[in-house]
């Protein structure tokens, strides 16, 4: 997903995950001077850890796309979509074949539910975010 | 996803500041999103 679309959804989400007791993180793989733009640009309320040299992104098995991942037919469709809605990408930064990816851990280490993005225009559906935070709560 | 590589992993916020991840699930669930970049 456009990283600034993906940021624009997790503020129209973020009442109802922080609802559960859940805190949102993100990491990115860019730099201190893209990140800090990125939060100063999108009022982005939460946590950004940098990824410079992608370990972590390695150890999440977070997927990095083909031409068909990164340009295909839906990929496009998205990028429109969210060129429509006023997002602008400005930078492509590090790795930018790298997708996105969505996890949620608990207390414990605990995987309760991880989304690998398979294209440019996947994201994790929230109702199975909010379902796997509930089984948290259980 | 390799949980345990994870949990001891440390990342650096944009003021310097170093995270050990394990430390941020440690007491609260977290929706830990990879951004595709910061563009």
């Amino acid at each position: 997903m456009h990283c600034r679309a993906h940021a624009a959804q997790l503020r129209r989400d973020e009442n109802q995950i922080h609802a559960t007791g859940a805190r949102i993180v993100a990491v990115g793989t860019g730099d201190e001077r893209y990140a800090r733009a990125f939060i100063d640009d999108e009022d982005f309320p939460y946590l950004v850890l940098l990824d410079e040299d992608g370990a972590a992104a390695r150890a999440a098995s977070v997927k990095r796309g083909g031409s068909w991942a990164l340009a295909g037919p839906r990929s496009i469709i998205q990028a429109t979509r969210a060129y429509a809605q006023g997002h602008r990408q400005k930078a492509i930064g590090k790795r930018p074949t790298q997708l996105g990816a969505t996890f949620v851990i608990a207390p414990g280490d605990e995987v309760l539910y991880e989304h690998l993005d398979r294209d440019v225009a996947d994201g994790a559906p929230l109702d199975q975010i909010l379902s796997s935070l509930a089984r948290a709560l259980d | 996803m390799d949980i345990a590589s994870m949990a001891n992993l440390r990342l650096a916020d944009p003021d310097g500041a170093e995270h050990r991840l394990g430390d941020l699930w440690a007491e609260q669930p977290v929706v830990l999103v990879f951004l595709r970049h910061f563009g």
